[in-house]
């Protein structure tokens, strides 16, 4: 009796727990698909080549596409590896972006909305990473507590090496 | 903004929780810390004291943390005294004042790691145990590359990384004390000689050899420890050569630093930042460091600082020798560390911990129901 009890109130806190963890991970994707709106935005500001400015396009219009929800749990689904592909395709277009030549207020915009698509991409996959430690986790997995629910999918892109984080890293924390 | 440490005492978080309340206020943000801190002492107005804090041993020293009923009423009434934006807390791992607010909080939290000892036995509890207040975080950042790796290895979980921040205009208006600079060189140590892994034996063995070329060389050491110690390690050659200054909080260290003509920071291990080195930058004084991997990234590989070998004294003592007879090259070191110690200067520095905030509040999941008071313009924080 007193096991099931116990057993009845861990189940309870693993439900809780995941709840929240679902939320979250929802809450950091829709974080993160407006820092790569943003990005996109502020490299159409740029002065650029024409595969920048169609590579920015093709990142806005998969911001865009009806097809890929910008927020909720089924993004987290097939839209997102298109979503990798094209934003991926950008990264390296701006990585061999020569920024010397731009006017500096639009290099500053510019820097700003990489850096905050780097932050914004840790925060989601943090999200996820803690959403699937739990979702493998014995508990849920018997008690099917996720229902439901689809997995969610970490986001993987390049990392930009941004000039002004000053870092460089060498192995040491890569 | 949540310090574990006892904020009336010097250290390293302290300073860097200090800095960036700072920083963040010098922007027009609304910060609060909370923090130990002893009845009666003075503290700057937008600190709330938690209460005393007790020393435990942790991470190979004396912890002064703070926990228990007193500590979690105080925080539980500071929490709802304030309608914070973001919850930064800083070494969420220690047991204390940080993991209290972590259980306590119901909105964005932005944590800060700073150390990279990876033989925390929190840590180590940390993932079983702690894993569901950790679920919280929103977002974290970690001011080295060391300082993330032990994230990412230990605590599943990745960080921003950015860097320690440095009161660059303090250290670059700084003057030397009475008597310097002086001719005949002089060497700086920061820090707390006691500890073998500063480095201190490498450096009397490298000035060992040293003053036999040049005997009007001399050492101004500044940091904790037992002098009269040090002067006997140092021997009856050396000692006289020795000047010990007891830790004198950052006026001190800075004017030190402006009356050095190089600092020499020959730690063997251990050191995650090193925050002397970007202090010596903003001074404008050429800094002699081990070629440990975060005094590479701080010295950006070598070019705005000598790299030696890690415990070697004749290295130690030929770099030092070189340096000592290239006035032009200790004014390129010069230049090089103060264009570099730009980057750590605390308003930029807030600048990028701002934008964490903002990524933070962003991913807020009360943003998914949208509703009163998720006011984007202006943060409140703790």
């Amino acid at each position: 009796m007193l096991v099931a009890a116990a057993g009845a109130v861990g189940a309870m806190r693993a439900a809780t727990r995941l709840d929240r963890l679902h939320v979250r991970t929802d809450a950091a994707w829709a974080a993160l698909d407006a820092a790569l709106g943003s990005r996109a935005r502020a490299v159409m500001g740029v002065e650029g080549s024409a595969a920048l400015r169609c590579a920015a396009n093709a990142a806005l219009l998969a911001g865009l596409d009806p097809a890929l929800p910008t927020a909720g749990r089924r993004a987290h689904r097939a839209g997102v590896a298109v979503r990798e592909d094209v934003e991926n395709e950008l990264g390296r277009v701006l990585s061999v972006l020569d920024r010397r030549g731009l006017e500096s207020g639009c290099a500053d915009r510019l820097a700003d909305a990489e850096q905050r698509a780097v932050i914004a991409r840790r925060v989601y996959n943090d999200a996820v990473r803690d959403t699937l430690a739990l979702r493998s986790h014995r508990t849920v997995r018997w008690l099917r507590l996720a229902g439901t629910a689809p997995l969610p999918r970490y986001f993987e892109i390049a990392e930009p090496m941004l000039p002004s984080y000053g870092f460089e890293l060498d192995g040491a924390g890569a | 903004m949540v310090c574990p440490y006892s904020i009336d005492v010097p250290g390293g978080v302290q300073a860097h929780v200090l800095g960036l309340a700072t920083g963040l206020r010098g922007l027009g943000h609304q910060v609060e810390v909370l923090a130990p801190a002893i009845a009666g002492s003075a503290l700057p107005e937008f600190v709330t004291s938690a209460g005393r804090a007790v020393g435990i041993p942790y991470n190979g020293s004396i912890a002064r943390l703070t926990f228990g009923p007193v500590a979690l009423n105080r925080t539980r009434r500071w929490l709802n005294d304030h309608d914070f934006d973001v919850l930064h807390l800083h070494e969420p791992t220690a047991p204390s004042l940080s993991l209290i607010a972590l259980a306590l909080a119901d909105r964005p939290v932005v944590v800060t790691f700073h150390f990279a000892s990876a033989r925390s036995w929190v840590l180590a509890a940390a993932h079983g145990v702690l894993q569901p207040t950790m679920e919280k975080i929103t977002a974290r950042i970690a001011v080295s590359p060391l300082a993330r790796r032990v994230q990412v290895e230990y605590l599943g979980g990745d960080a921003v990384e950015i860097p320690n921040g440095v009161d660059v205009p303090r250290f670059a208006r700084a003057q030397p004390l009475p008597g310097y600079p002086r001719i005949g060189g002089t060497i700086g140590f920061v820090g707390r000689f006691g500890e073998t892994r500063k480095g201190m034996p490498v450096l009397l063995a490298a000035l060992r050899a040293l003053v036999r070329t040049r005997p009007d060389l001399r050492l101004l050491v500044v940091g904790r420890g037992d002098a009269a110690e040090l002067l006997r390690a140092a021997g009856p050659a050396l000692a006289p050569r020795i000047q010990v200054l007891p830790a004198l909080g950052d006026e001190g260290k800075a004017a030190v630093l402006a009356s050095v003509d190089m600092l020499c920071v020959p730690a063997i291990g251990g050191e995650s930042f090193g925050m002397v080195l970007s202090e010596a930058m903003a001074a404008g004084t050429p800094v002699v460091a081990s070629d440990l991997a975060a005094f590479r990234l701080v010295l950006d590989g070598g070019k705005a600082g000598v790299l030696v070998p890690a415990g070697s004294p004749p290295a130690l003592a030929s770099a030092l020798d070189d340096l000592l007879d290239d006035p032009e090259r200790r004014a390129e070191l010069a230049l090089a560390g103060r264009r570099r110690a730009a980057i750590w200067d605390w308003p930029v520095v807030a600048r990028r911990v701002l934008q964490v905030y903002e990524t933070a509040v962003a991913a807020d999941p009360r943003q998914l129901t949208p509703g009163p008071g998720a006011g984007l313009s202006r943060y409140r924080r703790g």
